[in-house]
């Protein structure tokens, strides 16, 4: 963690970093380019004109980790990827989140079963912050989970945390 | 009576305090992004993050590798040509006509005159670069000369003979 | 070129070799023995009358209960505008579609244990991925494969999973992969 974490018990100063540092984290999530399966095509429809992600500061999808603050994981999530999403979710730079997009992401959706190269849930790899159920989700949904994610950015402080 | 080296030398100290301002400005724009940015950001590196980034995939051999010399020679080769183009279009556009400038046709004449006569020295040696590298065959991907010849290039890729089975000609021929 | 005229054509040439044909119906169908089957497949493929210079798609069925593994090599002769695939020179374009000569679909049936079969890749070079994934899905070996790999699981992957009697993983790479309830055969 940064320097200024853990250090201060909660004041009027810090809280006002803090509502400063979360404005500026919350409003420009950027997304990384990266799609496994169907609900990428409704990721990317949510980027595209009609639905705009960019109203939120999400839309710039950035083709690298280094530069990405959010990884939407949008499909399936196979055994041979797994390793890949665990590398790439490492490679992002502090603070990073995760959104589980779609049912296969969030347990193995209609593969739970009989799916012998599913992974039964992101979160069995890589931390998830939101969870965004649907097969596939609509862009508006996508847009909803974005928005919960900023209410739980904007909830983050860098005081002390309480005992 | 104004003394005017007093306010030459007035003049100097103005400047210099500016040029200061100016640098203190600059440096301290960089230094307070930098320490902020120190102060906030977690830092949590793992071997992962310090690794080369190869799309997810666990990387093969180190970042620093060989590059063949001849991508220098493509960059060159595109210098000549770019900076061709980034002269040209607006050497054409300011001389080429539009308004005419206030100092009169003979004037405006003159100028463009020198301007054409510039710009094809400039040309000329442009031109002395770009047939350096036709004659030399910097153009052609397959560099060394002794490997030319006259016949065309193959259309397409050899095929793998070791493995096809027999064409059917030489089928029809045995059989 | 009707599929009973090619099985004609086949019983003909390798009377040994060529089982029960059926040709009735949407899939018309004629078993191969596997041990002739690589020289069935060249004769196919540059017998001028049946040319069959399309393999469209090698399916395996794993017929669980019983000890047998069947391979579909589903074949097509694609005739060239205005002419047969082959013929040369080529007449002029009277019709400027590719055309269907004839559809058919060899069965190779294999012992469920330990299953091999000559590779045909290098009769049709679009069965070297194909004879990979069946690989990969149910075990079959293919015998002269240039490349053989499996194409789909990963390298380090466990079984074949198309097979009935496949077991699921309980975990791969560390991550747990049977669920609460999952992979439990009903």
């Amino acid at each position: 963690m940064g320097w200024l974490h853990n250090r201060f018990e909660e004041n009027l100063a810090i809280t006002s970093v803090d509502w400063v540092l979360n404005w500026a984290r919350s409003s420009s999530i950027w997304p990384m380019t990266f799609g496994l399966a169907c609900c990428a095509i409704e990721m990317m429809a949510a980027g595209a004109s009609r639905f705009d992600l960019d109203r939120f500061g999400a839309g710039a999808f950035r083709a690298t980790p280094r530069q990405s603050d959010l990884m939407v994981v949008a499909g399936t999530v196979t055994f041979k990827m797994a390793s890949r999403i665990r590398r790439l979710y490492n490679q992002m730079p502090d603070p990073k989140y995760v959104l589980a997009m779609g049912a296969c992401t969030i347990g193995g959706g209609p593969y739970f079963k009989y799916g012998y190269h599913v992974v039964k849930g992101v979160d069995l790899i890589v931390p998830v912050d939101v969870y965004i159920p649907g097969c596939p989700p609509r862009p508006e949904a996508l847009i909803e989970g974005l928005m919960r994610l900023q209410d739980k950015m904007k909830r983050e402080t860098i005081a002390k945390k309480a005992e | 009576m104004p003394d005017t080296t007093g306010i030459h030398a007035e003049g100097g100290v103005q400047l210099l305090q500016g040029l200061a301002i100016f640098a203190l400005a600059a440096f301290l724009m960089a230094f307070v992004v930098l320490v902020f940015g120190k102060l906030f950001r977690p830092r949590n590196p793992n071997p992962d993050k310090g690794a080369a980034y190869e799309c997810g995939e666990a990387p093969v051999g180190p970042g620093w590798v060989q590059f063949n010399l001849r991508f220098y020679v493509v960059a060159l080769i595109f210098l000549v040509f770019d900076v061709e183009i980034a002269l040209f279009y607006p050497w054409a556009v300011v001389f080429g006509g539009g308004g005419a400038p206030n100092a009169g046709w003979e004037a405006l004449h003159a100028m463009r005159a020198a301007a054409l006569w510039d710009m094809l020295f400039f040309f000329g040696v442009i031109v002395v670069g770009f047939l350096y590298l036709w004659r030399f065959g910097y153009l052609d991907w397959v560099r060394s000369l002794g490997a030319r010849t006259d016949e065309p290039a193959p259309t397409t890729a050899p095929i793998r003979t070791e493995t096809v089975a027999p064409p059917l000609a030489e089928i029809i021929a045995e059989s | 070129m009707t599929a009973q005229e090619i099985v004609d054509i086949l019983k003909q040439r390798f009377p040994a070799a060529v089982a029960d044909a059926a040709v009735e119906g949407l899939h018309p169908c004629v078993a191969v023995t596997p041990e002739a089957w690589h020289d069935v497949a060249l004769f196919l493929r540059d017998d001028p009358r049946v040319a069959m210079n399309m393999l469209r798609c090698i399916s395996g069925v794993d017929l669980h209960p019983e000890a047998e593994i069947d391979l579909f090599y589903e074949l097509i002769a694609m005739r060239a505008p205005g002419g047969t695939a082959r013929q040369e020179p080529r007449p002029p374009p009277s019709a400027d579609i590719w055309q269907n000569g004839g559809t058919i679909a060899i069965r190779v049936r294999l012992p469920r244990d330990n299953p091999h079969v000559r590779s045909v890749a290098d009769v049709w070079p679009t069965a070297d991925w194909h004879e990979r994934e069946a690989f990969d899905l149910l075990g079959v070996t293919f015998d002269g494969h240039p490349d053989p790999r499996r194409i789909l699981c990963p390298d380090d992957w466990i079984g074949h999973p198309l097979r009935k009697d496949y077991e699921f993983p309980k975990e791969y790479d560390s991550i747990p992969a049977a669920a609460a309830g999952a992979a439990s055969s009903e």
